[in-house]
């Protein structure tokens, strides 16, 4: 007991989240005794359900933000948002843990989850997501290890580790921007299935823009979250600043998607089925448009609305994952996949795994140290939302 | 294509991948043109020939030893509706108004199975290689390599790839074009017992050689269209169907078109080892511009903070 009360407040929320892992548990070990049949509504005709659409497609874009912040301060050197340079990168680290954690349950055969690292076949999109991960997964396990070393007090192993931060952060724009991109090329092969409304070559292109707008959103999401949780200052100044940032990039996706549904003549399909435009329409409304007008007045420096407009993007591109790998082939395939309750408890477990490391990293590590002293900080601790 | 291939190798090679590379020659390059294009065999399956036997059904049902169909409590065997993990080809009918009006109805016949592409997208699609296209036509699985993220069932333009859901230890599963025998130049299973000749087994070449010249001696009867001439880039499994019920009607997927699926990834792929380097370059670049101009700037903003601060 006395480890757990280091690792997480025992709070009501932390109980439900650990209940929900339990039952998490208690589904993945029916699905590795029975086979995904027993607990999954996946089909011969859906191959794929939420596991790969919400855990992995949207996962490893939570994660985004981890590169993009890395990246701005290191390479561009803008020093400023140092402080959530951190944070971003355990998000990350994070994020792809559970990704992995993710893939684990829904491969059929984990086991040879090294598979393609001996038997590597290039034309496939899915060799490249595969080694993205794992190369990946291992540069944030390097760019995060500094915090233990710290912790540790390793002064040698942390001026060593240090030396390697710029090749770190390099390799991890590097891996992301394909990471990234390569996510959409698995859907390429779709052409047939998939709706026009989301169907189009530059898919890579698209899943790329979508993964630092929601990257962007997330950093704003964890740190108002965790400026919350841990009764520090938030980061009002920095956040103001990526909120920009992150409206100009939805703009940019916004009119880049007009001219892509414009340019290949896919207005057209918008209708044809009312189950998949019902759901485009919410895509865009709530995750794109709405935000990009109310993060263009004012209310991005209010924290509230910032708050929620950065939980609507979220929402949004998650939406349009899901919508882009399940939604979207219902009229093709003339039948609908709803996930299964135990699907459901799997990924919700997943998650609530994800928020308690993260409180319990947090709590452990140096994470949010460079924040700002507390006792120093002028402004009240508490922030409403 | 074979250039931007060897290009691509090239520059992994540079990248110091070239060792991961597997020589197999069973990979060789799904987009490059049919590699035998005289020799590699396929099935020739004539709707209009089939008389809805299922002989075909339980020849490959034995032949790959898959459990036998269900049967009703009089007797009569339930021949399935749809291809899983257990059944590999399957009849389909539809019954039609008879064309001489006299005699009421007519049935006619679809038979289903893999179509065995030139360009195969389950095998572009495959990560570790499991599923590969021999150079004598058939597309068949080595399971012991598949890790079961089933991108083969959801790339496949036709929808052939079936898993065992039900199964701790799951395969993917389809019509292999009983390999085993073809690879040794022996005819399919379906196709050696077929009593009408529904069912033909030979080269790609001459399987169209003959499509064409059953076409041309009763137009009539048949649709002008050999479906797997053309599509998905061709296919070594081919279908000629009736004029009554043309392939369109018979629910083959009509909107494939006629361009390889292994390209559509390809054209993004082949620029991922251009697009690793040049973010590299950039990035190192973008990296010692700005560290060129820190110095005086981290001063400046070091100032800065503190006068902020101080303010505060
Ligand atoms: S029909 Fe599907 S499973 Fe068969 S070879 Fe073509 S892509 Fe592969
Ligand atoms: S399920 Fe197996 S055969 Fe299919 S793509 Fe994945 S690894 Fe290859
Ligand atoms: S070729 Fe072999 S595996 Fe394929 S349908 Fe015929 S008998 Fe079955």
């Amino acid at each position: 007991m006395a480890i757990l009360s280091k690792l997480f407040k025992p709070t009501v929320w932390n109980f439900i989240a650990l209940a929900i892992m339990f039952v998490g548990l208690i589904i993945a070990v029916i699905r590795f005794i029975y086979g995904l049949g027993a607990v999954t509504n996946l089909s011969n005709t859906y191959p794929w359900g939420i596991w790969i659409a919400f855990d992995v497609l949207s996962g490893v874009a939570l994660a985004a933000g981890g590169f993009i912040i890395a990246g701005t301060v290191h390479i561009f050197n803008l020093r400023e948002y140092q402080p959530i340079v951190k944070p971003a990168v355990l998000t990350a680290f994070l994020g792809y843990f559970l990704v992995i954690v993710g893939l684990i349950v829904d491969l059929g055969l984990p086991w040879r989850i090294y598979h393609p690292l001996i038997y590597p076949q290039v034309h496939s999109a899915m060799l490249e997501v595969a080694l993205c991960v794992m190369f990946y997964f291992t540069v944030l396990f390097f760019e995060f290890l500094p915090n233990i070393f710290e912790r540790l007090n390793w002064k040698v192993a942390t001026r060593w580790i240090h030396m390697f931060t710029i090749p770190l952060v390099i390799a991890g724009i590097m891996l992301s921007c394909l990471h990234q991109s390569s996510l959409g090329s698995l859907l390429l092969l779709n052409k047939e299935q998939l709706s026009r409304l989301w169907y189009t070559p530059s898919l890579p292109f698209n899943f790329f823009m979508q993964a630092v707008a929601i990257g962007l959103a997330m950093v704003i999401f964890e740190s108002q979250m965790s400026s919350r949780l841990f009764n520090r200052p938030p980061e009002d100044k920095i956040l103001t600043s990526i909120s920009k940032g992150l409206r100009n990039i939805l703009f940019i996706y916004l009119i880049w998607r007009v001219i892509d549904l414009t340019y290949n003549g896919n207005w057209s399909v918008l209708g044809n089925s009312r189950f998949e435009t019902f759901w485009f329409s919410v895509e865009w409304i709530v995750g794109v448009l709405i935000p990009v007008l109310l993060l263009s007045t004012n209310l991005h420096k209010n924290p509230t609305t910032r708050f929620w407009m950065a939980t609507l993007v979220i929402f949004g591109i998650i939406l349009g994952r899901i919508n882009a790998s399940l939604t979207g082939m219902s009229s093709y395939f003339n039948q609908i996949y709803i996930a299964s309750w135990e699907e459901v408890t799997i990924s919700a477990a997943i998650i609530c795994a994800g928020l308690l490391l993260f409180q319990a990293i947090v709590r452990n590590l140096p994470i949010l140290e460079e924040n700002g002293d507390e006792e120093e900080s002028p402004e009240p601790a508490v922030v409403t939302y | 294509m074979d250039c931007t291939r060897r290009r691509f190798i090239k520059i992994l090679g540079i990248c110091g991948a070239a060792a991961l590379i597997d020589d197999d020659p069973l990979l060789a390059d799904p987009l490059s043109p049919s590699l035998h294009p005289n020799s590699e065999f396929g099935l020739l399956n004539d709707g209009t020939r089939c008389i809805g036997c299922h002989s075909c059904e339980n020849a490959c049902r034995e032949y790959n030893n898959l459990p036998a169909f269900e049967t009703r409590p009089d007797g009569e065997i339930l021949y399935p509706t749809e291809l899983n993990d257990r059944v590999f080809t399957r009849i389909e009918s539809k019954t039609i108004p008879s064309v001489d009006s006299s005699t009421g109805e007519t049935v006619t016949y679809r038979r289903h199975q893999c179509n065995h592409c030139l360009h195969p997208s389950c095998v572009s699609a495959c990560p570790v290689g499991a599923l590969v296209k021999s150079p004598e036509g058939p597309v068949y699985y080595r399971a012991e390599r598949c890790i079961g993220c089933r991108y083969c069932m959801n790339a496949c333009p036709f929808t052939i790839p079936k898993y065992e859901w039900n199964s701790n230890k799951p395969f993917i599963r389809k019509c292999t074009m009983c390999s085993e025998k073809v690879l040794q130049g022996e005819p399919t299973s379906c196709a050696s017992v077929c009593p009408t000749g529904a069912i033909t087994f030979g080269t790609r070449n001459e399987l169209l050689e003959e499509a064409r010249q059953r076409i041309a001696q009763d137009p009539d009867r048949y649709h002008n269209h050999i479906y797997g001439e053309f599509e998905v880039g061709g296919t070594n499994v081919l279908y000629l169907s009736s004029s009554a019920v043309p392939c369109a009607d018979f629910g083959f997927p009509m909107n494939v078109g006629n361009e390889s699926y292994p390209s559509l990834t390809w054209a993004a792929l082949s620029r991922v080892p251009g697009i690793a380097l040049y973010v590299v370059v950039w990035v190192t670049f973008v990296y010692f511009i700005t560290q060129h101009r820190i110095p005086e700037e981290l001063k400046n903003r070091e100032s800065e903070k503190t006068d902020s601060d101080l303010k505060e």
